[in-house]
């Protein structure tokens, strides 16, 4: 008996150590450094560096990082209970490029390692453990220790002096040792965060600090951000993360946000996904409680959403066929559009706030009436995987759930299942990556990056896309095949702004994609462009500005390119690069620009055609699927838009 | 005595639940004495007051310190009454969530940090995951093979004796980098698998090839190349530390796990229903 007393008092001091600790820190005379409104440095300004040689003072990005910015473990609850035994210790090691087994015993090995990544379980009942910490002899060593856990013993009153000495030791920096010890002080979000410390090594591989918060308005109108940490453990385990138990409304997120920023002087971003989940929600042009949009809600939105998922594997939320009519790559493409999280039926006036192409058009209109754009956000992509493995290559997909992972049947099982609604298992999509354009692999560089956009969501493949906007880029720029060099002296790359239009100039773009040599050639590049025409309207349009074999292939005279081909062959899941460039370059110049109209710009790169994880699936297991299932797909990236704001 | 207790995996998971269901008694002090009674002791309210704090960085106002007691009434009621009807038996959430934390209080007892014997012991029964990979310096002029058709072979024999003459080649235009000073993972992700495989057997000093990758054919020089070879412990610690730990840690789950199995006798009804076929 006298054990479990020991193990109870313990926990207990645990519990008050714990909640002490961000008490302390409020009256410990902490400089607070509020840096919240330090704007990114402007690029041009930071990398222009006048002289002979190009690659002097070189301070540009030289390679895309990739990463996954959506990992679930056995420690989200939905993960654990659907068969998930996978620890954010496993997913990092996977991420790492180490094999490991599934949780349905399957060994399973990235191609190559990622570059990043950021374990993102739900905050939702990530809960404390601290009250059951294990009472350690060693502690009782202590003479403090021993006292307080005696006093805690006696009586609730004792209890709550000892818990005051506590507070005054931590604000006075006299705490014994023992307690300081981080092994206390394990909660599941100190345990998390003291595994991505051992597993985050600048320069070799970045494991962030960061979590999910899961707001599912209404019941299952996906709003959920994942909320990543600029800073280490020191900041980090100040605070316990934001759940949806304290509210639902992203607008208390940012508050939560920006009250943790004021408190630890460390910085975060949010980045929400499955807009094509939200059932209208995720960019409805109102705030979350109904009220009419605000210039600073606009404003807040901007801040702390720098990026938007705009793939991963409950399909794509970049743009749907009925809202870009004249897009043929959007049709048919890893569209999960006929309800939200639970299914619930889309009514109509739904689409038209769920996909990311729309929202950027919106915010120019925002814009316009308020003076703030709240949909400026950047683009990445993400798996969402719940087993704790970031295999988002067709080859080597392992799905969302447990249950999914590789098994002959997984296609034709139910993914989802709500009642009679239904998502079949081969509508999950095998994606993705987002290739984020930092100075070097660490936390606060990656952070950086993706605070100014700086990045661009791949379907897995890991392409390099390189895209700049100017007024000054010509052919010459292209030819030099050094797009970094033009790209960072002339122009702003992608997430940036172009100020007004010198007289008689129109915006340029360098853009080139260099192909993953591991996956398929290129089979073209297009620039996406939205505008607010003087009329009011927003509108779109999409040209193709480079593409490959482009000795055969024209533009004809519906206004269409080639289509480039397929070589795929479904009987062994393969296909030849004989179609497609391995990369392709090119200086576009908007011809149909006006300077007096607000507008963005994207670009979109897509492979050629190549097989889908169906079709590895069904040539390896021998299965024939049902005619209706995709067996071929063409993996594509989307960059972050350049904004023109006359 | 007491120390042998402490070992004793059956006294932990006791001790969880003594914790679980303990703690929250002790917590709630003098609710034990009466069935239908509910103290929100002072302790309880300062506990609820450090949450709040701990979470929204600020105190708890009266009205909002209200709301917070009567939640934490509501869900004690709520609780007592879902325990008397045995709602926690069964339920996968309770049943993970108390697992979970057993295996939590098993990993806490941290083992004694590894000495530089154990360490060393470790990587050289591991040394192949101590690599330090190949290391290249490596210059490259890439052909396309499309923008050649029938000629690529003749122009690439030209522009090796050209290169072999000391001529600067530049090939054909490409954002490949024509120069790299890296290991082989990276001239992997660069290239491809099949000129990083290339590289291990290309000889060092003058113009080798045409050498495949995935974007097409290469004139290679390299100039450097330092084989694999196992890291040292000095070069190795932190990984190998990690590593260790990590493998000691497994150990002592399973064998915390298989201690506690011992103690079950498993009867799984209909067994031989399950069991798959044979072959």
């Amino acid at each position: 008996m006298k054990a479990i007393a020991t193990y109870v008092s313990v926990g207990l001091a645990s519990v008050l150590f714990l909640v002490s600790a961000a008490q302390a820190q409020q009256t410990s005379g902490t400089v607070i450094t509020d840096i919240g409104d330090i704007q990114p440095a402007d690029p041009k300004k930071f990398y222009k560096e006048p002289g002979y040689s190009p690659y002097a003072g070189k301070h540009f990005p030289e390679r895309p990082l990739f990463g996954d910015e959506h990992v679930h473990t056995g420690w989200s609850v939905d993960a654990g209970l659907s068969g998930a035994t996978l620890t954010p210790e496993d997913a990092v090691r996977f991420a790492r490029g180490e094999q490991v087994t599934s949780s349905s015993g399957q060994p399973v090995r990235l191609s190559r390692p990622l570059d990043w990544v950021a374990v993102t379980d739900h905050s939702d009942a990530m809960g404390t453990i601290a009250a059951i910490r294990e009472g350690n002899p060693e502690m009782m060593k202590d003479a403090t220790l021993k006292r307080w856990h005696d006093m805690m013993a006696t009586s609730l009153e004792e209890g709550t002096k000892a818990t005051m000495e506590v507070v005054n030791a931590q604000a006075n920096k006299k705490l014994p040792p023992a307690l300081v010890d981080p092994k206390w002080a394990r909660t599941f979000w100190d345990k998390n965060i003291e595994i991505m410390e051992k597993y985050n090594e600048p320069n070799r591989f970045t494991a962030f600090i960061s979590y999910e918060w899961t707001s599912n308005a209404g019941g299952g109108d996906n709003l959920h951000r994942n909320v990543i940490y600029r800073d280490n453990k020191d900041r980090a385990q100040q605070v316990l993360p934001m759940t949806t138990f304290q509210s639902e409304n992203p607008e208390d997120l940012w508050k939560w946000m920006a009250d943790w920023e004021k408190k630890t002087g460390g910085q975060l971003l949010a980045i929400p996904h499955n807009g094509n989940l939200s059932n209208g929600r995720m960019f409805e042009l109102r705030m979350f409680m109904g009220g009419p949009m605000t210039k600073d809600w606009a404003q807040q939105r901007q801040r702390w959403e720098p990026l938007f998922e705009a793939i991963q594997m409950k399909g794509q939320s970049e743009s749907h066929p009925s809202l870009s009519k004249t897009d043929e790559f959007a049709v048919g493409y890893e569209l999960w559009d006929r309800g939200n999280l639970v299914i619930k039926p889309k009514t109509p006036g739904m689409l038209e706030h769920e996909y990311a192409r729309q929202a950027l058009k919106d915010g120019l209109k925002v814009e316009q009436d308020l003076g703030a754009n709240p949909f400026k956000f950047g683009l990445a992509g993400g798996t969402d995987t719940h087993n704790g493995l970031t295999a988002a290559e067709e080859d080597n997909y392992f799905a969302k759930f447990v249950s999914a992972e590789p098994r002959p049947d997984r296609w034709n099982e139910d993914a989802m299942k709500f009642g009679d609604r239904v998502i079949k298992g081969w509508e999950m999509t095998g994606a993705g990556y987002t290739g984020v354009w930092a100075t070097e692999n660490t936390r606060a560089a990656l952070w950086d990056a993706m605070k100014r956009r700086e990045t661009y969501a791949t379907s897995g493949p890991r392409m390099i896309v390189r895209f700049f906007g100017g007024y000054d880029f010509t052919k010459r720029d292209a030819g030099l095949r050094s797009p970094a060099i033009a790209g960072y002296n002339k122009g702003v790359p992608m997430g940036g702004d172009l100020a007004k239009a010198p007289a008689g100039k129109a915006p340029t773009f360098l853009i080139a994609a260099v192909k993953d040599p591991f996956s398929g050639n290129l089979d073209r590049i297009q620039i996406i462009k939205g505008w607010l025409d003087k009329n009011g309207k927003l509108q779109e349009k999409i040209f193709d500005v480079v593409w490959g074999d482009a000795d055969t292939r024209k533009v004809q005279a519906n206004g269409k390119l080639t289509p480039v081909g397929n070589t795929v062959d479904l009987e062994t899941a393969s296909w030849t690069n004989t179609i497609g460039d391995p990369e392709l370059i090119t200086v576009w110049k908007d011809p149909e620009f006006n300077p007096e109209l607000k507008a963005f710009y994207y670009a979109r790169v897509l492979e050629i055609p190549t097989p889908r994880w169906t079709a590895y699936d069904a040539a390896y297991f021998r299965v024939k699927m049902d005619p209706k299932v995709p067996m071929i797909t063409q993996e594509r990236a989307f960059t972050s838009p350049i904004w023109y704001t006359p | 005595m007491i120390h042998r207790l402490l070992r004793e995996p059956l006294l932990h998971f006791f001790a969880v639940g003594a914790l679980l269901f303990g703690a929250y008694g002790m917590l709630h002090q003098g609710s034990a004495n009466s069935p239908d009674e509910i103290v929100v002791s002072r302790g309880q309210l300062q506990n609820l007051r450090l949450q709040f704090e701990r979470v929204w960085q600020r105190s708890a106002t009266a009205p909002e310190l209200q709301v917070l007691i009567d939640n934490f009434v509501k869900e004690e009621i709520f609780y007592r009454e879902g325990i008397t009807l045995g709602l926690d038996r069964d339920d996968p959430v309770v049943r993970r969530r108390i697992g979970q934390k057993l295996e939590f209080i098993v990993e806490s007892a941290v083992p004694p940090p590894p000495t530089d014997v154990d360490l060393q012991a470790w990587l050289d029964s591991h040394a192949e995951r101590y690599q330090i990979e190949p290391d290249y310096s490596l210059r490259q002029v890439y052909f396309d093979p499309a923008r050649h058709g029938d000629k690529l072979a003749a122009e690439i024999a030209a522009a090796r004796r050209s290169l072999a003459a000391g001529k600067e080649v530049t090939g054909d235009a490409t954002m490949l980098p024509p120069s790299l000073d890296a290991a082989a993972t990276e001239a992997q992700r660069v290239f491809g698998n099949e000129f990083a495989d290339a590289l291990k057997t290309l000889p060092v000093g003058g113009w080798q090839g045409p050498v495949t990758s995935a974007f097409g054919v290469h004139l290679v020089s390299l100039t450097r190349h330092d084989p694999a070879r196992t890291a040292t412990l000095a070069e190795a610690r932190a990984e190998v530390e990690r590593d260790l730990i990590h493998a000691r840690l497994q150990q002592t789950n399973a064998a915390f796990y298989d201690k506690l199995r011992a103690k079950y006798a498993v009867r799984v009804e209909g067994a031989s229903a399950i069991a798959e076929p044979a072959g």
